[in-house]
């Protein structure tokens, strides 16, 4: 996944607090007939918040180090592995330059 | 600057059926 490059929901996906847990609920898309919910943590929703606003993977990582008590190496690492990881569930597609 | 507790992030995948 490339630093500098942007990403979208694949399809629409909202993200719901139910109590202290947060869930990411894809509701239309291709994701959305697998009939799943992606629970994420604190970390995890202000990634998703960060690269579904237009924020690069780059910018992201420099958000989170600086909300997060955490390195900026780490936060980097971290971000793409997530981001990966996003993509990987079909949640999230990168845009085209 | 007090930043919040950092966890490293996670997604889980639940299948509702």
């Amino acid at each position: 996944m490339s630093p500098a490059a942007t990403y979208r929901a694949t399809g629409k996906v909202v993200l719901r607090r139910i109590g202290a847990d947060r869930l990411l609920v894809p509701v239309s898309g291709g994701v959305a007939r697998e009939n799943c919910v992606f629970p994420v943590n604190e970390t995890g929703e202000f990634i998703w918040t960060g690269l579904t606003e237009g924020r690069t993977l780059d910018e992201t990582a420099a958000a989170l180090a600086a909300e997060f008590a955490v390195a900026p190496e780490r936060a980097r690492n971290d971000c793409r592995e997530f981001a990966d990881q996003l993509r990987t569930q079909g949640l999230i597609e990168e845009v085209a330059p | 600057t007090v930043r919040r507790p950092y966890e490293k992030p996670e997604i889980q995948r639940v299948d509702l059926a």
